[in-house]
């Protein structure tokens, strides 16, 4: 009698867990795989990578699984798909990915070229036109989904002519740029939910002391890189911060409410203090922004 | 037809594994990777001989990044590792011996990180359990090489006030630890010899690769070999250890493995950064022939 209700009741478990895991899409280039960082191959059998393996038979843990853990650790229950292809904007992955993309989501995370516009650096004409066709698609399959604009973060890599229109600029200057050219695609887009400050975090994590906002002269004692080493990518720091904020915007939850023994930071190798003072940041921008915050 | 197939290919499996050489670790968080992202590196690679944690996972680390170098020198090892944080090779011998007593090819020994939690800098108990470890396995398997691995300075043991090596140059710890895996070995004339991975930490810092205080930043184009801890690793630290053990176990040169290795690129690094790594690797195994 035991063995069969035990049965019974582990059936109806795996059931509802499947039915109530909402579904969560992030579509982005190298930005979102976690390139440069180990985030890329984190806990890469927790996501479903639309795209096929690499070379090695891997496939994309990157921003998706630090997500999923993030999920897990707060009790919610997300089925994650990743859609990343490095170097791409929204016109590729409308254009090339659009028969593994055009499904019912319940989320849909979308992060562009790093700069809006490979040949326009800042111009968010391109991102515009194609999230709106993104849009579109995405509510044509569910009225409900909610769409999200990831806007990422400065560059530092002033040699690189792709960012020349922000050389010599304050470099909270290119965040504060690229979140305005996302604010323009939502102004387009209604039915958009929002865009996820990220980048603006970043300039937080800066102003506040958290993290260095200059690797060419070194970094400063106990502050963070939260770029890896070409200062264009993120380090696991920059990455775990990109998480924190989309956890934050898209649960509802507090970030700081993952606490400062969570299992990415240890996993990654940050200090309890140090992810202590990212959920601070994330808290503290989401917080600027006016999304409310529930600790549990 | 089929059946004839199948014996072949079971045939082919058992050569395979017959060919393999094992190879164990013991050690601890200098082995498995504390604070690094190595700590969970394909963690399936390779066999960890104790239980898994409460998260049902197992360890990867040094052991890992070594398995997957030799995958890529086309050479084939069945890597098994015994490891417990905190402890020095006298805990392993007393509490895990049933683990270890079995016919290994290679054997990488590693201890505290001090050679003696309570007598920092003494080599007495790292001889006596060498000692032990040397005639037990030597009674398995007559030809097991067994290493030792000397590890490396701690920054904070050397720049705090209080500490064993407080206000001595960071090198200072390396060369202490060695010396003393060198008494080790002398006392045990079955070892085959240690593995310079601290005297390599401080080749990394005296030709700039790598910042020799982390208390003060981390200089410009410099990286740190020591997590936030200034104790442990960084994924940067862990990767020149897997590379001086490989190099001195298999023989073949860390420079071989390239600015493309795979370790390298799954940790994050740029070919540049790998190169450099390998290549203060190579000096230092050129260094101590």
């Amino acid at each position: 009698m035991k063995k069969i209700f035990c049965v019974t009741v582990s059936i109806l478990a795996l059931s509802a867990g499947a039915a109530s895991a909402r579904t969560i899409l992030f579509i982005g280039n190298s930005f979102t795989l976690g390139s440069g960082a180990a985030a890329k191959n984190y806990q890469a059998d927790t996501v479903h990578d639309l795209n096929p393996p690499d070379a090695r038979g891997k496939t994309i843990g990157g921003q998706g699984a630090i997500f999923k853990e993030f999920t897990k650790e707060a009790g919610l229950d997300y089925d994650v798909s990743v859609e990343v292809v490095g170097g791409k904007n929204f016109d590729f992955h409308y254009t090339e990915k659009g028969p593994v993309l055009d499904r019912a989501w319940d989320e849909v995370v979308m992060q562009s070229y790093s700069q809006l516009n490979k040949d326009k650096p800042g111009d968010p004409s391109l991102v515009i036109e194609y999230s709106q066709k993104l849009d579109k698609m995405f509510h044509a399959r569910n009225p409900n989904v909610k769409v999200w604009f990831q806007a990422t973060w400065s560059r530092a890599d002033y040699s690189s002519p792709e960012i020349a229109p922000w050389k010599g600029k304050p470099i909270d200057q290119m965040a504060k740029d690229v979140y305005a050219g996302f604010e323009k695609a939502k102004a387009a887009s209604p039915d958009v939910a929002g865009v996820i400050p990220v980048g603006l975090a970043w300039n937080r994590a800066w102003a506040t002391g958290v993290a260095d906002s200059d690797p060419t002269d070194g970094i400063g004692a106990g502050k963070l890189n939260l770029w890896t080493y070409d200062s264009q990518h993120g380090s696991n720091a920059g990455y775990i911060l990109a998480g924190l904020v989309v956890f934050g915007q898209i649960t509802g939850r507090d970030p700081m409410s993952l606490g400062d023994r969570e299992h990415v930071a240890m996993d990654l190798g940050l200090s309890p203090a140090q992810m202590h003072a990212l959920e601070q940041v994330a808290h503290d921008e989401l917080a600027a922004h006016g999304v409310s915050l529930a600790m549990n | 037809m089929k059946y004839l197939l199948g014996t072949l290919s079971i045939l082919a499996a058992l050569t395979c594994t017959a060919q393999a050489e094992t190879i164990l670790f013991v050690g601890n968080s200098f082995t498995f990777g504390e604070h690094g992202t190595a700590k969970h590196y394909r963690t399936r690679e390779v066999r960890d001989l104790n239980p898994p944690d409460e998260n049902r996972r197992t360890i990867g680390g040094v052991p890992a990044i070594f398995k997957e170098f030799t995958k890529q020198a086309n050479l084939s090892y069945d890597v098994s590792l015994e490891t417990q944080g905190g402890m020095g090779l006298d805990f392993h011998y007393t509490q895990k011996l049933p683990l270890l007593d079995r016919p290994w090819d290679v054997v990488i020994l590693q201890s505290y990180s001090t050679l003696d939690e309570d007598r920092p800098g003494n080599p007495g108990l790292l001889t006596e359990y060498t000692r032990k470890f040397d005639t037990t396995l030597h009674a398995r398997n007559p030809n097991v090489k067994i290493y030792l691995n000397a590890t490396w300075s701690r920054a904070d043991m050397t720049y705090p006030a209080d500490e064993p090596w407080s206000g001595k140059p960071i090198e200072q710890m390396g060369i202490d630890i060695a010396a003393g895996y060198e008494v080790a070995r002398k006392a045990s004339p079955g070892v085959a010899g240690v593995v310079p991975v601290g005297l390599a930490w401080n080749r990394a810092f005296a030709t700039g690769f790598a910042d020799p205080n982390p208390y003060d930043g981390i200089a410009s184009g410099q990286i740190n070999l020591w997590a936030f801890d200034s104790y442990h690793a960084s994924d940067f630290g862990y990767y020149l250890e897997a590379l001086l053990v490989f190099g001195k176990v298999t023989g073949l040169d860390p420079l071989s493995l390239g600015p493309k290795e795979i370790a390298a690129s799954d940790f994050g690094f740029s070919g540049a950064q790998a190169t450099a790594l390998q290549q203060i690797a190579h000096d230092e195994l050129a260094a101590q022939k």
